[in-house]
């Protein structure tokens, strides 16, 4: 059974446009607009004179100049197109979706900003830490923007794997007979700290602890739904099979989660129209980045 | 608001469309249908799975099947064991009692989809019948008399079947050691429990077979041939998804003509 502090966060993503004039000239000028209702946001303004601001009329909407300096301390990112058949097993699983209501748009993804750093408590034997460190390294290698660590003090952690027979870390668990996660997240939908219990009656040996430990922690990386849909040898399946495998959708499914070429902690309701408002873009044959601070981008950087 | 800047989605508007996102398939893409994900790198996976038709001897096996595997609200899909059963029976247990379980289940068929064998390391076990004297019955605190307790399965036994969708992954199967007061009674009723946790089968009266689940037969102490039948039935393959009763009888079930 999972409980999970429900909290939602805002997190803004803006549409700039880049208009490239003189086309036929071997150098092109160029100049950034920005959508009006975008501008507005930034700059939080209620209303925008026109007069006043050097603007454009563009397939029908209306874009207003921006120009700030180059920020060093930001960088592009390739937006991170995917085919909707891929976005079809992304969605319910990243936002949680059971049934497709209204309310559904207002679920959010849920990620984790900083590097997790986990503590085992003692009586998580040597070969349970092992297997799943080995997890773990093949999450750090495959995904960027995601940094995993085993760490020895308490202290240190933010994420606590423990068993019944220990001391119970997290209070929220303390009534939960089976085995599961409790993580916590900010406004932003940040995940900041969380914990796995393992209850050494219902998983009462190394395997059944690997294999229970190995699904809630992934879980746990998105408070991720899982698809019924997929075949039960996929980490993403809500079917059980002693033999999982982290498959190619498996992989990219966290990848994409993980990704710098989208926008995070964001509902689905924003999610949706930057995927629509994306492929519009897309199919007039231009291309969309992503900025990011230099300082998020830890890995591969 | 520190982190609202972190993000911005560009767009910026070109001429040239040459080289802008690679491996992206429209959905215009003739390749596209609804039996493949397009991943990034042009990698596509099938998502569907072929299911074969449960073929019953005759029309009473596929009622009683029915009655067996869906019968009560809390058997609304199909579940199955999606490994084989190891089962680890504790040192506890008195040895005249564990031959006997022993022997029981080994008389289990084995199919492709379903295997149950006995283990003798805890570790390598997905099975755990467990004599404990932690036991707690289902009726401790409860008004019951001593005539219902005394007829029910569980007045000395209790399972725990976890499961992930459809698909059990471990079994726990506890009992009081100290409190076999009638030993035959007790093996019957661990027989019939095991039994029912080989795929969370209801025991009722409403069989027309002989069957360890059959509650108006009194005289069965092992498997029968349909439970043998019944267990062939229900691991001729394995399900991803959960399926209820309308979806077997609509998708899977047929008769012997």
């Amino acid at each position: 059974m999972l409980t999970i502090k429900n909290k939602f966060a805002l997190v803004l993503c803006s549409v700039f446009v880049q208009l490239i004039f003189a086309q036929n000239q071997p150098r092109s000028a160029t100049a950034r607009y920005l959508k009006i209702q975008n501008y507005k946001t930034i700059f939080k303004l209620k209303s925008i004179n026109l007069d006043s601001v050097d603007h454009r009329f563009y397939k029908g909407d209306t874009l207003i100049k921006y120009d700030p300096k180059p920020d060093p301390n930001k960088v592009l990112v390739p937006f991170d197109f995917r085919d909707s058949s891929f976005l079809d097993y992304y969605v319910p699983i990243a936002f949680r979706l059971s049934h497709d209501t209204k309310d559904s748009l207002k679920q959010t993804m849920k990620y984790w900003r900083n590097d997790i750093k986990i503590y085992f408590s003692k009586n998580i034997t040597r070969g349970v830490k092992k297997e799943f460190e080995s997890f773990t390294q093949f999450i750090n290698r495959n995904v960027d923007s995601l940094n995993i660590e085993i760490v020895k003090k308490i202290e240190r952690s933010n994420f606590i794997v423990y068993t019944s027979d220990d001391y119970n870390y997290e209070s929220q668990l303390k009534e939960n007979r089976n085995s599961g996660y409790y993580i916590y997240w900010n406004r932003d939908n940040q995940i900041y700290k969380g914990a796995i219990k393992l209850n050494n009656d219902e998983v009462f040996n190394d395997q059944l602890k690997i294999a229970q430990l190995k699904v809630r922690f992934l879980q746990s990386l998105g408070h991720f739904t899982f698809d019924k849909r997929l075949d039960c040898k996929h980490y993403f399946s809500n079917c059980y099979s002693p033999n999982k495998e982290f498959t190619k959708l498996d992989l990219e499914l966290l990848q994409y989660h993980y990704s710098y070429g989208i926008c995070k902690g964001i509902s689905l309701e924003s999610f949706k129209s930057f995927h629509e408002e994306s492929n519009k873009i897309k199919d007039r044959g231009q291309k969309i980045f992503i900025t990011h601070l230099k300082s998020n981008l830890r890995k591969n950087n | 608001m520190k982190n609202c800047f972190t993000i911005f989605l560009i767009c910026l508007f070109t001429n040239n469309s040459s080289g802008q996102i690679r491996n992206f398939y429209s959905e215009k893409n003739p390749e596209k249908n609804n039996s493949y994900v397009v991943l990034k790198n042009d990698t596509i996976f099938s998502k569907t799975a072929n299911y074969k038709k449960v073929i019953f001897d005759n029309e009473q096996d596929g009622n009683d099947y029915l009655k067996a595997v869906f019968h009560y609200k809390n058997a609304k899909y199909l579940k199955q064991w999606k490994s084989e059963v190891r089962v680890y029976l504790s040192k506890k247990i008195d040895k005249k009692l564990r031959k006997e379980m022993v022997h029981f289940i080994k008389t289990f068929p084995r199919f492709k989809n379903f295997k149950v064998s006995i283990v003798n390391n805890l570790e390598m076990a997905n099975y755990y019948v467990k004599g404990t004297i932690g036991f707690k019955s289902i009726f401790e605190g409860k008004n019951y008399s001593e005539e219902i307790i005394q007829k029910s399965l569980y007045n000395n036994l209790n399972y725990r079947l976890k499961s992930d969708g459809n698909g059990y992954k471990s079994c726990v199967l506890s009992f009081h050691p100290d409190k076999i007061y009638d030993e035959e009674s007790f093996l019957k009723k661990f027989k019939i429990v095991f039994f029912i946790t080989m795929g969370n089968f209801q025991q009722n009266y409403w069989l027309k077979t002989n069957s360890l689940l059959n509650r108006k037969v009194d005289t069965i102490h092992d498997l029968t041939k349909f439970d043998q039948r019944l267990l062939r039935y229900h691991y001729l393959q394995l399900y991803n998804e959960s399926i209820d009763v309308q979806t077997f009888i609509k998708e899977y079930a047929d008769y012997k003509k």
